[in-house]
């Protein structure tokens, strides 16, 4: 694993973190949960998918 | 009827010098000695029963103490997992080079990563505190629904590290659509008001979840992630 690799995979991670500690606050205090935050969590599944899956398919075409 | 013997149960081993009913066991049977023959236990000193459990706890600390010496002495010239004094001496050892020539080895920065991501949110899918029962499905759908996400985006930069093969990375994916029909299902049902189904689901759904993020945890292990991944029941 480059320094490079590395880094992007950290900052990736890491950028994750604030989006999980607010929902974790916002859980935690017993906030109401609308039906609109979690189409739009369902919906953020097939952006996050279609990046994976082209980043699979650059992988595979780069022979892994 | 034969019946099967039940396994026996074990809670592991300890060394004898450090099991505290074997040092309780000796002070019994010193204490008994002293009692047989108190001269032999006044020259040493042991005419009372806290002086004899001090002085058999003191013996067991000095072995205790010269074990940790004599395993620390070792641990410094193994081969298993050697020792180096930093990071950077540690990533270009030999032992090291052979490791990430594995498949599905991570770095520890990558693993700690994910198991304190995976903590958070299954802390999340488990510390849900709500006044009704229909906003506390919500917030299981919702923290099911980003933990979900947020494998895909971790298996992503894996991909992207080339720290997994896009084979592996396609197993992980294939878990990931299955969770995410099993979500829409369950958000279906749960606005039908079919709360059975909405509880079946979350629970397959959470067993399968923390299975990925497990496999994902323990990417260093000596096994592929697509043969973890292989042991996850879609929900």
């Amino acid at each position: 694993m480059t320094a490079a690799s590395l880094l992007a995979l950290i900052e990736s991670l890491i950028a994750a973190v604030p989006n999980l500690v607010t929902l974790f606050g916002e859980l935690k205090s017993g906030a109401t949960v609308t039906e609109d935050q979690i189409e739009t969590a369902l919906a953020a599944y097939t952006t996050a998918r279609a990046q994976l899956a082209a980043d699979i398919a650059a992988e595979k075409a780069a022979g892994d | 009827m034969n019946t099967p013997n039940p396994a026996p149960t074990t809670v592991g081993a300890v060394p004898w010098y450090t099991s505290p009913v074997y040092i309780g066991a000796l002070v019994t049977v010193i204490s008994t000695l002293a009692t047989l023959a108190p001269k032999a236990a006044n020259a040493l000193g042991l005419t009372t029963p806290g002086a004899i459990q001090t002085s058999v706890q003191n013996v067991f600390g000095v072995i205790a103490l010269l074990s940790g010496i004599f395993t620390a002495l070792k641990r410094q010239s193994s081969t298993v997992q050697p020792l180096t004094l930093t990071q950077a001496q540690a990533d270009i050892h030999p032992a090291t080079k052979q490791v990430k020539g594995q498949a599905g080895f991570f770095t520890m920065d990558t693993s700690y990563l994910l198991i304190g991501t995976a903590g958070v949110v299954l802390f999340l899918m488990n510390g849900c505190a709500s006044t009704t029962a229909a906003n506390t499905v919500n917030q299981s759908l919702l923290a099911a629904a980003t933990l979900n996400n947020t494998v895909v985006t971790t298996v992503d930069s894996l991909v992207k590290s080339k720290s997994v093969t896009s084979e592996e990375a396609t197993a992980a994916l294939a878990i990931t659509d299955d969770i995410d029909a099993a979500l829409a299902l369950a958000n279906t049902a749960a606005q039908a008001g079919e709360s059975s189904t909405v509880t079946a689901k979350l629970a397959a759904i959470t067993t399968a979840l923390t299975a990925v993020q497990t496999c994902l945890a323990a990417g260093n292990l000596p096994t592929t992630l697509s043969t973890c991944l292989q042991g996850v029941s879609p929900p």
